[in-house]
């Protein structure tokens, strides 16, 4: 069971001292990185802010975290999902609650990220279809071995092969993501700072 | 070992193995090689890093370095395992040759599974 994150370092251990400001960010493309981040909800400023510390390998960051976060063909709301449980796997808080804007609009609300991060295989809002999808991005980090063939063949009964490689790739930078802004303790909040 | 660039600055696979299995007293790696890897280490738990492991790392590596190493990590960290679950190998062979998956299954699949 993955209780909602609370993190212990109130504004968390990086945040202060190692995130710019928004007005010493004069990169073009980051700064429409942060745009779409207020649109989107995705990245997130605190991490974009963050990573303009070295703005060269940001700017190859970002096609990459606009493509798994807003790109493919999977729904807005399933990513939102994942993205959910993964954080709660590591205790990370920034990415635990409601973010995607698009994801909000549709009607994940936080108890419904909370029910996949702590019962999603009994809970009657989630389709079967996305309990296999949080089951299959939570072994990859848990016990990657009982990712095995037969659970591909089960993955494929409900996804394309090109949905089960999107998701994948997804989980997986997914995952990066809400380690290091758990690591730093970042906070949902940050973004506004 | 992958990055062409490490061979050139003359990282071996024997340094790269020391450095995964006994970091702490391998003769190989400086302190600040150390300060990096006692970090990644830390990531097992992430919830748990407090303030002064970032400031211990902070005496080895810049802010900017420190970023740098994020953006590794996030890279990394996930990429690996989820390559795990679809016996995806490496394509490029330890002399920098492309080859195929089923050759480079036998390269570092063997390996891995040693």
């Amino acid at each position: 069971m993955l209780a909602a994150p609370t993190h212990r370092h109130g504004r968390g251990v990086m945040a202060d001292l190692d995130v710019l400001d928004r007005v010493d960010i004069v990169d073009a493309e980051l700064i429409g990185a942060l745009d779409r981040s207020d649109r989107t909800g995705l990245p997130g400023s605190w991490l974009l802010r963050l990573f303009a510390r070295r703005p060269d390998s940001a700017r190859l960051m970002i096609p990459m975290l606009d493509a798994v976060n807003r790109g493919g063909s999977l729904s807005a709301r399933l990513k939102e999902l994942v993205r959910s449980l993964l954080a709660g796997m590591v205790g990370d808080s920034y990415y635990a609650g409601p973010r995607c804007r698009v994801a909000i609009d549709e009607g994940v609300t936080d108890e419904l990220l909370s029910a996949a991060r702590s019962g999603y295989e009994d809970d009657p809002r989630l389709s079967d279809r996305e309990r296999l999808a949080l089951r299959y991005s939570e072994q990859i980090f848990l016990d990657s071995k009982k990712v095995d063939d037969d659970f591909y063949v089960e993955l494929k009964t409900h996804f394309t092969e090109a949905e089960i490689m999107e998701l994948g790739t997804f989980a997986s930078i997914t995952y990066g993501l809400c380690v290091i802004t758990a690591a730093a303790g970042a906070l949902p909040e940050d973004d506004d700072l | 070992m992958r990055a062409a660039s490490c061979k050139q600055q003359g990282l071996t696979e024997d340094a790269l193995n020391e450095a995964i299995e006994d970091f702490e007293h391998s003769s190989r790696l400086d302190e600040r090689d150390r300060a990096v890897l006692r970090f990644i280490g830390l990531l097992q738990d992430p919830q748990e890093i407090q303030p002064r492991d970032l400031d211990a790392l902070r005496s080895s590596c810049s802010r900017e370095e420190i970023v740098e190493l994020l953006m590794v990590i996030f890279m990394n960290v996930g990429m690996h395992q989820f390559f795990a679950t679809i016996d995806f190998y490496p394509m490029l062979d330890p002399d920098g040759n492309s080859i195929s998956q089923a050759q480079s299954r036998e390269i570092y699949g063997v390996k891995a599974e040693a």
